[in-house]
């Protein structure tokens, strides 16, 4: 059977020194080579053809989720597994999104970066028991019903936001016409977007929504 | 009593010294004396003085130097005398047409208590001028030796009616003089439109204090002045006092420097220190990590019974890696600098809410078409850090609400909790004395000196309100 050709990226030399004594362990890899940084990484790619490209994301020229991104490129057939002390959800995306199959976290038992690379190998995902579980969690919190009644305000452009606050502090269309150097016409189209695009119908509405979201000043308030 | 001697109308003369009626001028008595009826038509008195002369003269009183001149007079119906001189009498009831035949002193007693109250009225007339002079006078000292400028001007074109030295001294002029022809409310104002914004709070609120606004001193340099203003409109004119408070505007300018550093400072620390704890630190248990896998292939063949303590050393050194991570994040999250200000609280919300799961803690950010700049990414951070702090100590809040919208042209965060609540000022004023915290104020400065600014709310048994509002575009 052939060995698992693996190459590391990584700019410590102590790790990639303790990743090569513990794949010299592993009958089933071969560590065909290293690299000091991204950059280092891609420009040998080609020479050492691996199966799994171990890297780590904070490295100096070029950062491991560039490499993880390039690799796709050069050597499609390549599998890329990241190894990084960053354990945020955000940091997983991204390297999922860049087409990371393996993400383990460096303090984790050394078990889990064997398993990463035979996964990765296999063309199968594998994140450290760390990270999954966050991941886990943020694609269960996704579906909130702040989700739903958020999405309107997200789809206002930065006019209408402005709109939106000053209806509900009471200025008439003329003074936001006179503000924003717009003629009253305008500013009533952009009125009718923020009642559509917020569902509300009602300046009543208006005011409680933005009275929840934070938007009105509670010192401007008090002195009206 | 007059009526009784039917005296009035009457002519008379005056006889005696005039010293005797004085502080009273011939003119002051002839007023008296019209008052009951009576026209003072000479005086015969030898020590007049030139004021008495050129008075009486302005009253037609005549004054004759010698009792003659009043001889063959037939208009002159009696004359009073405190001349106690029997001689005077008897002369001119021999030379005059006297109808009244009482050139006596009887009369003159009779009449003298009007003189004298006229001299006793004046007496207190000048007794009251004096004093009002001594009070002027000492008013004046104030005025003079007011430490503020005090300044009365005109509205319509901004000229001095009145000001004392020290405003002289604001303005920088050597010569009070050239000051008072020379000073202009309208054209010392170093933006015209600060007159403008005076009057419009004058004429709404009447007076206003504490308008703090540049002027020019005589040489055109601007500086910070702190005016208070009452408007009289009715007579035309603003009435008030100027501080110079350039000095302490440069304070204020040092102030919000250094704090600013301090604040800088703080974070960079805490930047070095976090990378550190995650690189160096990280990197070691990494080769840790990395070494006991090696040690655990080398050994299982052999003692395959240490196995399990090989395993109980990884997960110790996992979780020292997860420790070392959550210290490092709590100091700087490396996230907030690469994904944000929204993934870095997303982040943090997710492992406040995994260490503390009695507290729920949602977060909703929307409107944001674009990242913040980095150094309002960090002061929102640490509002929610120092927010969710305080409520973890005071709060026992089941239920924490984090808003964060983009309401262009600011970025606006709320904190809401449903907790015990608190009177702000004393626990602000208690957490200061007794723990020498300062975390709300830190916040209100931190947020201050990126031009944003903190509002708290908070009712006892309805939780707390933290809402921060900070600029975050030009314009929209």
């Amino acid at each position: 059977m052939d060995k698992i050709r693996i190459m590391v990226i990584d700019d410590h030399d102590i790790v990639r020194h303790g990743l090569r004594e513990l794949l010299a362990g592993q009958p089933d890899m071969d560590l065909v080579g290293d690299a000091i940084n991204g950059q280092d990484g891609i420009d040998r790619l080609r020479d050492f053809q691996p199966d799994v490209v171990i890297t780590d994301i904070a490295m100096p020229v070029m950062d491991g989720l560039t490499v993880a991104s390039l690799v796709q490129e050069i050597l499609p057939d390549a599998r890329v597994v990241v190894f990084s002390m960053h354990d945020k959800e955000a940091y997983v995306k991204q390297a999922l999104d860049c087409g990371v199959l393996g993400y383990i976290l460096k303090t984790s038992p050394s078990s889990e970066i064997l398993k990463a690379i035979r996964d990765a190998y296999k063309g199968e995902y594998f994140l450290s028991a760390n990270v999954a579980s966050g991941v886990i969690q943020k694609f269960l919190g996704r579906r909130t019903d702040d989700e739903v009644k958020k999405s309107g305000y997200d789809l206002l452009t930065e006019r209408e936001q402005a709109v939106f606050r000053l209806m509900v502090e009471g200025k008439t269309i003329k003074v936001m016409a006179e503000l924003f150097c717009l003629s009253p016409k305008t500013i009533e189209k952009h009125r009718s977007n923020v009642m559509n695009k917020l569902e509300l119908h009602s300046l009543m509405d208006l005011t409680k929504y933005a009275m929840k979201i934070g938007i009105l000043d509670p010192e401007l308030w008090k002195n009206q | 009593m007059l009526e009784n001697h039917k005296l009035s109308n009457r002519k008379f003369v005056l006889v005696g010294q005039s010293s005797s009626w004085a502080p009273a001028t011939i003119v002051d008595l002839s007023i008296s004396f019209r008052e009951i009826g009576l026209t003072l038509v000479a005086v015969l008195s030898p020590d007049l003085t030139q004021e008495d002369q050129l008075m009486a003269q302005e009253k037609n009183i005549a004054l004759p130097a010698t009792i003659e001149e009043l001889f063959y007079r037939d208009d002159i119906s009696f004359v009073i005398d405190y001349s106690q001189d029997d001689e005077v009498y008897t002369q001119l009831l021999e030379h005059c047409s006297i109808d009244v035949e009482i050139i006596s002193s009887s009369l003159a007693r009779l009449l003298m208590p009007v003189v004298q109250s006229t001299v006793r009225r004046l007496t207190n007339y000048n007794t009251m001028i004096d004093e009002f002079r001594g009070k002027a006078a000492k008013y004046q000292g104030l005025f003079d030796n007011s430490v503020v400028g005090l300044y009365q001007t005109r509205i319509e074109d901004g000229m001095l009616i009145v000001g004392n030295r020290k405003l002289a001294d604001i303005f920088h002029y050597d010569n009070y003089e050239q000051f008072l022809v020379e000073h202009n409310a309208v054209t010392n104002f170093v933006d015209p439109a600060s007159r403008d914004k005076l009057f419009v709070l004058l004429y709404e609120n009447g007076s206003v204090d504490d308008f703090e606004v540049q002027l020019k001193r005589k040489d055109g340099t601007p500086f910070w002045a702190c005016m208070s203003a009452q408007l009289f409109p009715e007579r035309g004119y603003l009435q008030g006092m100027i501080l110079d408070i350039d000095r302490r505007r440069q304070y204020e300018m040092q102030n919000k420097l250094l704090t600013q550093r301090i604040f800088t400072i703080q974070e960079e620390r805490k930047k070095k220190l976090a990378q550190d704890l995650h690189d160096e630190l990280g990197q070691k248990l990494t080769t840790l990590q990395l070494g006991m896998g090696k040690l655990k292939q080398l050994i299982s063949g052999q003692f395959p019974q240490q196995n399990g303590l090989c395993e109980k050393m990884m997960t110790e050194i996992e979780q020292i890696g997860i420790s070392v991570r959550r210290i490092s994040s709590n100091l700087i999250p490396d996230i907030l600098e690469r994904f944000g200000l929204v993934l870095a609280i997303e982040a943090y919300v997710q492992s406040f809410t995994d260490q503390h799961p009695e507290t729920k803690v949602t977060f909703c950010s929307m409107g944001f078409k674009k990242r913040m700049p980095a150094e309002i990414e960090i002061v929102l951070y640490r509002v929610i850090q120092e927010s969710l702090t305080n409520i973890l100590k005071y709060a026992e809040a089941e239920k924490v609400e984090i808003n964060l919208t983009c309401n262009c042209p600011n970025a606006i965060l709320t904190i809401k909790d449903d907790g015990i609540g608190c009177d702000l000022a004393t626990a602000i004023d208690l957490a200061i004395k007794e723990h020498g915290a300062i975390g709300l104020l830190g916040m209100r400065h931190r947020l201050e000196s990126i031009g944003g600014k903190l509002h708290l709310q908070s009712t006892l048994g309805k939780g707390t309100l933290v809402r921060a509002q900070v600029r975050v575009q030009e314009d929209c």
